[in-house]
Parts: C-alpha cells; sequence; structure tokens
C-alpha cells in the first residue's frame, strides 16, 4: 500500500544473523572442511572407548546388562560387580570363566590407551611388541611406545583429552571474558576502571609459567586442573573485544529505543547487546581452542602434562624423545596436533569472514 | 492538569572542558490530546528535553534542577528524581518515543515482530501468541501492508519508512498517554515524510494522546501542531499557539525563522533569507540576552547585558525578548555576525 513497488518482488525468505553468516561460511570450501574435520574429532572423542579399548561396550553379566566401557570416562563409572569378581581389567577371559552365559558387545579396536595387551589376553592375539620393535603393523596400526601401548588407542583417547582441553578452558574463558567485557563496557564509570585493571593484571601472567607454578604446588595435578588455569588467564582478550563492543553499541539507537519501551539493563545487555556483540568474539574463542589444545600437547611434551598412564598427543611425543627411531611416535600424534589446530584456525577464519560486518555490506 | 508539565528543567553535561548546560531553565506543559512542536536548529537543546523527560539522558548528562510532572490518572507524579525501576514503567508504559534514524533505532538481530511483542510484554503479563497477536495489531494500527509476513522480517528487510512504522508501532505497544516524536521525519524523504505524519494525527485522534514533536522543520509544525515552542541556546524563546505563532512571531529568532522558509521567498530566483550566524556553543553563550549577537534589532545595553525573562504578552503568547512588540527597525546586519 505505502510502497507498491516493493510489494510486487516477491521477497527472499526472511534470514537472521546467523543465517546469513551461516549461508556465508558454506562456500568456503576449506573452513567447511575444517569444520567437517572438527565434526569427526569430536564424534571420535566422544565415542574413543567404543573405538579402542578393552573392556566391552555393552556385556550381558549374571543376567544382568553393564557398560564397563564408561570406565574409560571416569575410574568411578566402573560396575563394581567386575571389582568384586577380581576381573582385574580383564574382560575376555573373565566373562567366559565366570558367567559361561554371558555376552558382550567388544570396542572395534582390542588395544588399551593405558597399558600393553598381555599375550593370548584376547583369543589369539601375541602381546604388544615394545621399543623400537612396535613398528606400525596390521594389529598395531600406528604401531606402540616404549612399553608397548597400542598408539592407535592413545591416539583415539588422546582426542578426548584433546578436545576437552580445548572446549572446556575456552569455554571458562569465554564465559569469563564475556562478563567482564560486557559489564565493564555497559555499565563504565568505576567499574569500568576495575574491571579494566583487573583484565591488564591478568594479561601480564604467562599462562605457561603460572601452570608450571601450579604444578609444582598442587599434589594431583589433573587435566582439569591444566583446564581451570587455562580458562582463567585466557580470557582477557575476549574481555576486551567485549568491552569495546558493548562500548559502541550501548550508544546505538535501537539500544535507546529499547529503553525508551521500558527495558531494564538486564534484558539490554542479554538480548539486545549481547546477541549482536557476539561474533567478533566467535573469532578468539575458536583461536583460543587451537592455543589452548598445542598448550597442553605443550606441556604434556615437556612431560608437566597429566601424570602418566595418560593418553595425551603431547605425552606421545614426549614418549619418542627417548628413542628417536621409533618415528611413528613422532609422526602421528603430530599430524594429529598439526591437523587440529590447523582445523580450528581454519574455521576461525572461516568465522571472521562469514561475520566481517564490512564484507556483509559488500554482498547487499 | 496538564498532562505532562515541565518548570524550570536545567540538564547539563559534565565534560573535561567545563559544565555544558545544554537545557537552561525551560519551561513547558502539554494538554491531553494536543500535539506541542518543540522547534529549533540544531544543538539548542531540543533532543535533551526529550530525553530528560525519559530519564535517558546519558552520562556525563544529569538533570540538575527542575520538575517533569506527569498528570497519571488524576496524580502528579515528578519524574525527576524518580527511582530507575519506576521510571521503566513509564516509559513505553506511559510515554513511548519514537527516534529520528529509523535505520539504527531497531536492533537488527532480531524480527520485527519479536520486538513489537517485546514492547508489549515489558508492561503487560501476557503470553507470547498474545504478545505476537497484539504485535500483529499494532503493525496493522500503523498501516504496516501485509503485515503477517512482515512480522516474521528483519530491520534490514524493510524501507526506511516501514522501519519508521514499526518504531511507533514499538511506542504505541501500551498506548502511551504521550509520543514522544524526536524529529522523527527527518530521515525519511518526502512522501514517506508526508506519510508518517498522516499517520501520527490520525493516531493522536484515534488514541486520544497526546504528541511532542520535536523537530527544525516549521512547515510540519504548520501543519501538525497545536501550540509550538521555540527553543534557542537552551531556553524556550516564544511559545504560543501554532496559528498565533506564525500569523505574529513577536520573537525576532522567530522571526529570521520564519523568513527563512524556502516558500517564503517571493519568487523561486530569490536567495534565501538567513539568520546571519551561528548556535553559540552552550559553553560559550553570551551574556545578556543569547541571541543578540545574531538579532537583527539588537539595543545597546539592554540586550548584551540583562537576561530577558519569559513574558506573556498577549494571552498564552510567551516571549523571551526585552523589545518584543517594539522591536524598532532592524539593524542592517548585527555587528558580531559580521564579524564572522
Amino acid at each position: 500500500m505505502s510502497e507498491p513497488a516493493r510489494e510486487s518482488i516477491p521477497p527472499p525468505r526472511p534470514r537472521g544473523f546467523w543465517a546469513e553468516a551461516w549461508n556465508r561460511y558454506r562456500r568456503m570450501p576449506l573452513a567447511m572442511a575444517a569444520l567437517i574435520f572438527i565434526g569427526f574429532l569430536a564424534a571420535v572423542a566422544l565415542f574413543a572407548p567404543a573405538i579402542a579399548g578393552t573392556k566391552p561396550v555393552i556385556c550381558k553379566y549374571k543376567g544382568r546388562l553393564y557398560l564397563p566401557c564408561l570406565a574409560y570416562y571416569n575410574r568411578g563409572w566402573e560396575p563394581v560387580v567386575f571389582a568384586r569378581d577380581k576381573f582385574r581389567g580383564e574382560y575376555p577371559a573373565n566373562l567366559e570363566a565366570k558367567d559361561p552365559e554371558s555376552w558382550a558387545i567388544w570396542p572395534l579396536v582390542f588395544q588399551d590407551p593405558y597399558r600393553a595387551v598381555r599375550r593370548d589376553e584376547w583369543p589369539g592375539l601375541p602381546a604388544n611388541p615394545a621399543r623400537d620393535q612396535g613398528h606400525p603393523s596390521s594389529r598395531n596400526l600406528f604401531g606402540t611406545t616404549q612399553t608397548g601401548v597400542d598408539v592407535f588407542a592413545k591416539m583415539i583417547h588422546g582426542t578426548t583429552v584433546a578436545l576437552l582441553v580445548g572446549f572446556v578452558s575456552m569455554g571458562i574463558a569465554a564465559t569469563i571474558g564475556i562478563t567482564v567485557g560486557a559489564l565493564a563496557g555497559y555499565f563504565g564509570g568505576w567499574l569500568d576502571v576495575v574491571f579494566s585493571r583487573i583484565t591488564e593484571v591478568v594479561m601480564c601472567i604467562p599462562p605457561l609459567v603460572l601452570i608450571l607454578a601450579l604444578l609444582a604446588i598442587v599434589e594431583k595435578p589433573t587435566i582439569w586442573k591444566m583446564m581451570a588455569v587455562l580458562g582463567l588467564t585466557g580470557w582477557t582478550g575476549i574481555s576486551r573485544l567485549m568491552r569495546a563492543e558493548f562500548l559502541r553499541l550501548k550508544s546505538a539507537e535501537f539500544v535507546t529505543a529499547a529503553r525508551s519501551v521500558g527495558a531494564g539493563p538486564g534484558r539490554i545487555i542479554l538480548r539486545h547487546v549481547l546477541p549482536n556483540a557476539l561474533a567478533p568474539v566467535m573469532v578468539p574463542i575458536t583461536f583460543g581452542i587451537a592455543a589452548a589444545i598445542l598448550t597442553e600437547s605443550g606441556l604434556s611434551f615437556l612431560g608437566f602434562g597429566q601424570p602418566p598412564p595418560s593418553a595425551s598427543w603431547g605425552s606421545l611425543l614426549n614418549d619418542a624423545r627417548s628413542n628417536l627411531k621409533m618415528w611413528w611416535l613422532v609422526a602421528f600424534p603430530g599430524a594429529a596436533i598439526f591437523l587440529t589446530v590447523l582445523a580450528f584456525n581454519l574455521v576461525g577464519e572461516g568465522l571472521q569472514q562469514a561475520t566481517d560486518p564490512r564484507l556483509r555490506e559488500a554482498r547487499k | 492538569m496538564p498532562l505532562l508539565e515541565i518548570r524550570n528543567l536545567v540538564t547539563a553535561f559534565h565534560t573535561p572542558a567545563g559544565r555544558v548546560p545544554a537545557v537552561d531553565g525551560v519551561s513547558l506543559s502539554i494538554e491531553r490530546g494536543t500535539t506541542l512542536g518543540l522547534v529549533g536548529e540544531s544543538g539548542c537543546g531540543k533532543s535533551v528535553t526529550a530525553m530528560s523527560v525519559l530519564g535517558l539522558v546519558a552520562s556525563p548528562g544529569r538533570i540538575e534542577a527542575g520538575q517533569i510532572l506527569l498528570d497519571r490518572d488524576g496524580r502528579s507524579i515528578d519524574l525527576v528524581g524518580l527511582p530507575e525501576r519506576q521510571l521503566r514503567t513509564i516509559r513505553g508504559g506511559r510515554i513511548g518515543m519514537i527516534f529520528q534514524e529509523p535505520m539504527t533505532s531497531l536492533n537488527p538481530v532480531f524480527t520485527v515482530g519479536n520486538q513489537v511483542a517485546e514492547a508489549v510484554r515489558l508492561h503487560q503479563k501476557v503470553s507470547r501468541q498474545a504478545a505476537r497477536a497484539r504485535a500483529l495489531e499494532l503493525l496493522r494500527l500503523v498501516r504496516i501492508a501485509d503485515p503477517e509476513r512482515r512480522l516474521d522480517e528483519y530491520p534490514h528487510q524493510l524501507s526506511g519508512g516501514m522501519r519508521q512504522r514499526v518504531v511507533i508501532a514499538m511506542a504505541l505497544a501500551c498506548e502511551p498517554d504521550l509520543l514522544i516524536a524526536d524529529e522523527p521525519t527527518t530521515a525519511l524523504d518526502v512522501t514517506i515524510q508526508a506519510q508518517v505524519l498522516e499517520l501520527l494525527a490520525d493516531l493522536r485522534q484515534r488514541l486520544g494522546m497526546a504528541i511532542l514533536l520535536i523537530t527544525h522543520d516549521l512547515g510540519v509544525v504548520a501543519e501538525t501542531c497545536d501550540e509550538v515552542a521555540v527553543m534557542y541556546a537552551g531556553r524556550i524563546v516564544e511559545r504560543a499557539a501554532a496559528a498565533a505563532l506564525f500569523a505574529r512571531p513577536l520573537h525576532p529568532y522567530t522571526i529570521g525563522l520564519l523568513a527563512a522558509r524556502p516558500e517564503h521567498r517571493r519568487a523561486a530566483a530569490d536567495p534565501l533569507a538567513a539568520i546571519p550566524g551561528m548556535v553559540p556553543q552552550p559553553r560559550d553563550f553570551p551574556a545578556g540576552c543569547r541571541f543578540h549577537p545574531r538579532c537583527p534589532f539588537v539595543r545597546e545595553p539592554r540586550c548584551t547585558a540583562e537576561l530577558p525573562s519569559l513574558r506573556e504578552l498577549e494571552p498564552g503568547h510567551l516571549v523571551r525578548c526585552h523589545y518584543a512588540g517594539d522591536l524598532g527597525d532592524p539593524a542592517t546586519v548585527p555587528a558580531e555576525a559580521r564579524a564572522e
């Protein structure tokens, strides 16, 4: 009625900001490949105990169903009955011996990430070779370590560690960074002064040194403590970006408009400013995940990681240090670290391009 | 009792360079169902006055003195010093506001329906469905074509005129008693301008609300306003019924503004009349009458030394000038303006 010229053209389907960004992201083959690779890694990480392990994924024992593979996620989740019946971690023979009626579904590869498989643990399977005898073979796809632990199994379970470190530490960092940046930027005044100074102080703390100090103090260094340190020190960049976005957006006319219809500060921050400010921080968060994975690998390589037995990619590299003839201890974990970090960086770059406002304008 | 009465409002900004009184003792009143035009050049304090009413003056600005009395169901409440929580129920609930830039006054990441529905839900406890239905009704009220479809569109898919209609719909969500329109048509092209003004006039009649129309366009004022207040350098210099003001402007500034309208020329080839000089910066307002450096009727020493008061020269016609009604002959060009 008011704009007849516009009415005649059938309008495109309404699209939100993220739908538009996704549309642009989809057209970048490299970034898409990286995203698919990360999806693949995530699947591997999630189903690691079903891919490689020595505990049944699911088994029926004495008339009940159990999921012994959960032990790989958390030791405490291993059904108590197996400890009571003195399985000592050896399932195939024990299941057979103690309950002939039992059945089990086994992981794809019968190899353990934390110990060498003994002879005949699995019917007909020889003991893992150790030292430089452990070349990659059909039984040990990526070879074995000094002590005969299967590298393939270690790497599968290492994926869980790597992604967990990346996502959890950056999750912590993003939560702190977004909160601090948003509050400082939106409210300004003394809150901004205090938060900005805290940010600067934290920025001066080198995370690696802090982690080394922490590991020296605590009795049982776990990856969780490492993630906490990485998260608690890695939020400064995010917070500063967030603050800048909030400073820019809080005086935007649509924010004033929202206030003029009676919206309170909480609603304005969460609903009006945050969704508009989120795109720029997605990029450093993605890069941060890559950096956290790299830091964890580095620490494990230096021997400051999770205490053995651990399944970190970095600890495999550490194993290779003592015997460089075992090239498979360098090549496979190295490639895994390289590809994972590369993939996250490519995704970050893709996000940057997909959400860049200048490129968005150019397309209009 | 008028719907809104502003008494001696002083809003100042505290900048590192010193105190800047953008609004300096403004008094206004708006009756229910009428339109008051607030006119003046850029930087004279019109928008700050509007923002003060809603308590939205951004730091480092602060209301330093005065009262803003709003009639709420027969009881008058002072919006100055009202706690933020209560102010929020006023914003959008009793007083709606629309802005100059329809391109930026909608949140780009939410659909139009979402934003209008939010304005509804901020003040009324209704379900999502009910709010959406109300949003649809509002889009219809502001005469957006095909409102069912527009409801699910994003702001960037709408034209400027349509966005301004959406902003109006948001402001009207809870049927406010007063609508503050801060240059609602400045960013729109002329045909859309006329449509939006017509819409506002129609809505005023249908909903019985009052409008505070802030503009620098005297043509808009002539068409829509019942009363006019002319602002200059943070002060009201003339206040009258629109007809009286256009028929017989009393303040030299108003006379100059009216003479500067393009349609005031006898022939299109004539040069545009202009008021010489610039609006002074609030930091260095001149002593005496603030308009005296640009006034063609300036008379020493009273104009340069003594601040004129706002006096009622004719019934309902207030003017802030020592010599209003008896201006004498204009000097060709005022001395200080010539120096620029």
